[in-house]
């Protein structure tokens, strides 16, 4: 059930935009303004449509195509491609959107009526072009749950991909097999995806192991888009510990520093916030010291070899590693790196594809796009070789 | 628990790794007195004891690696009793069904149980996987397996043809997953062993016609967002490939004799000393030794000749919550 203060992604057709539930709050959507008062203690997954300024159930109406067979009967020998076939302009269409108590099902009523060639045209293609005109002129939503998955969805539509470098859902669900990601388990991430990563890392430790994330000045900005639309209860988050990437390889020097400016600090809030700093780092070297890392993540903008080349170190026999990048050659010297010091075995180059399908009644055939772009992993299993 | 928690130091009765290469691994379960036989000679399961896993044992006549179970290790070297699902369509089935640990999830059938142990990794120790086979045999194996890797308090297994007689269960699980002939006949059932609140269920079918069958299916109970994909990992190898630069200046009408000398001696004085003959077997790890730094640079990837091309469709939908 949605509850105020989580996170709701409204879809439709090409289209994908994410929203806090706040009571008495209004957002804007396309040319809409709504507020979402409505959404409150309904489930998800549902279509609403947007009706004066207001979210309505909508209800569902279409697989209708599905039931339909092959028609034989009209072809396109006499279908002519001009704008001359509606005859509704441009002007008139856009007046039509505009009236206030006109919906979307009328103004696409209102284009068949108005197209020449509509009837001409197959059931096929009747069909396809209904669908096209609904994505266009229905405000209908579905009201999605945040999930990696979903989430996945959202930046791959909103064409907001390089920001999650590319990371492609088939990719980053290997990622989280091959890095044994569990319950349990010591992780360490080091990311450059808006916190995808990081939120399905802490989705599937959920509490009962620690997370170490890794990130310049260690910093939590560039992770706390995706752990904020996950909403994740407080135990969760509990173990997770944000630290700076460049003390971890220089953790006992790190401390001294930090048990100088103690020592010497006059300022309270000063002292305190040291004393913050202090505590995080004490706790990230236990880990590191004790070689008690099962699982390291990279999947930074960063070239990896270096940091690998420092964080192996850390991590306990029969550890996973998992590094990825959108190109190959970096994980290559990576590969070699691996081979040449022994460090670990069952080391696998590889890339992944992700081809989608239409299936329909005699019209099954795969996607015409895909996305071609996966990236390549880096799989390896740490071991002890004296 | 030998399969999920990570255990540092092996201890008796767990089933470990013996990881000789890529494709020889042999899973085995630990007991002193036993001896277990491998291409580098016999070893002691009671030297084991105490090791830590992911370090290197000797054998008699050579050493080898013994690793902890896990679920990607088992399903790269367990007993088949049927066609397994591997490790990329788990991924993307594990993502696609929304598990973490506490979610209850039902599978169908448990085959030789290489996705169940994926499952029960994943949704441990918190929740629960109920598992169904119609096969007698291969369920009580699946059960013994089960035992001897220490989940078995996580998963419940059943001999069972829910195609003929359902789940029997209702509003219980978050998440469904079909692996049979005729997976169709088992989705009303599926549906109501799904929460009431809803769920996801995915359907894994190596021939199109059962997609297009079960596709139908499922609109018609009423499931959304019903979509198929196929998923493929393709391994790359990592080699050094040298192509030979065409010497424009030399006189290619002369005798074969001469130009094999002639070649023999650019050969000699560009790449002294290239260990040539052990590099072309580069996909073992017998070749680790054949790296060295000042040639790192060089290296590139190719994809491995013969590969899988097709595993299965995977059939994704949502069943939303069923009193609204």
């Amino acid at each position: 059930m949605i509850q105020e203060g989580d996170f709701v992604i409204f879809k439709k057709a090409e289209l994908m935009k994410i929203f806090p539930v706040k009571r008495d709050k209004p957002f804007i959507i396309d040319r809409f303004k709504i507020k979402l008062d409505n959404l409150i203690e309904k489930p998800f997954g549902y279509k609403y449509e947007i009706k004066n300024q207001q979210l309505h159930l909508f209800q569902n109406d279409s697989d209708e195509d599905l039931n339909k067979k092959m028609m034989a009967d009209k072809d396109n020998r006499n279908l002519i491609d001009n704008s001359g076939n509606q005859k509704l302009s441009h002007d008139q269409i856009e007046e039509l959107k505009k009236t206030e108590d006109i919906s979307g099902n009328e103004i696409i009523d209102r284009l068949i009526e108005n197209s020449a060639s509509f009837n001409q045209k197959t059931e096929f293609s009747q069909e396809k072009y209904i669908k096209k005109k609904k994505e266009k002129y229905l405000a209908v939503y579905e009201i999605l749950k945040p999930t990696i998955r979903s989430l996945c969805e959202y930046y791959t539509l909103g064409n907001h991909k390089r920001k999650i470098l590319n990371m492609r859902m088939d990719t980053l669900s290997q990622i989280l097999t091959y890095s044994n990601v569990a319950a349990y388990r010591n992780v360490v991430v080091l990311e450059s995806c808006k916190g995808l990563i990081l939120a399905s890392v802490v989705e599937r430790v959920a509490g009962f192991g620690n997370i170490i994330n890794l990130s310049p000045n260690g910093g939590h900005v560039g992770t706390k888009d995706i752990l904020d639309y996950m909403n994740f209860p407080p135990e969760y988050t509990k173990n997770l510990y944000n630290f700076p990437l460049e003390r971890s390889d220089k953790l006992p020097e790190y401390i001294q520093e930090l048990q100088r400016k103690i020592s010497a600090a006059t300022d309270d809030t000063f002292k305190e916030k040291q004393m913050k700093k202090l505590e995080l780092a004490e706790k990230v070297n236990e880990f590191f010291k004790n070689k008690n890392i099962d699982c390291l993540i990279v999947a930074s903008k960063y070239r990896p070899l270096p940091i690998v080349e420092k964080l192996i170190d850390y991590m306990s026999p029969n550890g996973n590693l998992v590094i990825y990048s959108l190109i190959q050659e970096p994980l290559i010297e990576c590969h070699s790196f691996l081979k040449r010091t022994k460090k670990a075995i069952h080391i696998e180059l590889s890339d992944s594809w992700l081809r989608e399908y239409q299936v329909l009644p005699e019209r099954t055939h795969p996607k015409n796009n895909m996305d071609c772009c996966g990236g390549y992993l880096l799989t390896g299993i740490t071991v002890l070789d004296e | 628990m030998s399969f999920c928690r990570t255990n540092k130091t092996i201890k008796e009765g767990d089933t470990v790794i013996l990881y000789l290469s890529f494709n020889q691994l042999y899973p085995i379960q630990v007991k002193r007195g036993l001896s277990h036989h491998t291409k580098y000679g016999s070893l002691k399961h009671s030297d084991l004891i105490g090791k830590k896993f992911g370090s290197r044992v000797e054998c008699s006549q050579g050493s080898l690696f013994v690793l902890q179970g896990s679920p990607e290790m088992w399903t790269i070297s367990l007993p088949h009793r049927t066609q397994i699902i591997y490790t990329p369509n788990i991924s993307v089935i594990t993502m696609q069904l929304d598990l973490k640990p506490g979610s209850i999830v039902i599978e169908s059938g448990t085959g030789s149980a290489s996705l169940s142990h994926a499952l029960i990794r994943t949704v441990y120790p918190t929740g629960h996987l109920h598992t169904f086979e119609f096969h007698q045999q291969r369920s009580e194996a699946a059960s013994k397996e089960f035992k001897d890797h220490e989940v078995s308090d996580y998963v419940s297994v059943y001999h069972r043809d829910v195609c003929a007689q359902g789940f029997g269960v209702e509003d219980l699980a978050d998440a469904v997953f079909l692996d049979l002939p005729s997976p169709w006949k088992a989705l009303e059932s599926a549906k109501r062993a799904l929460k009431k609140e809803g769920g996801r269920i995915c359907s894994f079918s190596p021939c199109i016609e059962q997609v297009q069958k079960t596709s139908l299916e499922l609109s018609k109970l009423g499931f959304v967002n019903v979509f198929t994909v196929e998923s493929l990992r393709r391994i790359l190898s990592v080699k050094k490939y040298d192509l030979p630069d065409f010497d424009f200046n030399m006189d290619w009408k002369i005798g074969k004799d001469e130009e094999e000398k002639c070649s023999n001696d650019k050969n000699n004085i560009q790449k002294p000393a290239v260990k040539r003959t052990k590099n072309a077997t580069n996909d073992s790890e017998e070749s680790d030794e054949e790296i060295d730094e000042s040639t790192s640079t060089r290296y590139t990837a190719k994809p491995i000749n013969i590969q899988p091309g097709h595993t299965g469709f995977l059939t994704f939908a949502t069943l939303l919550h069923k009193n609204f």
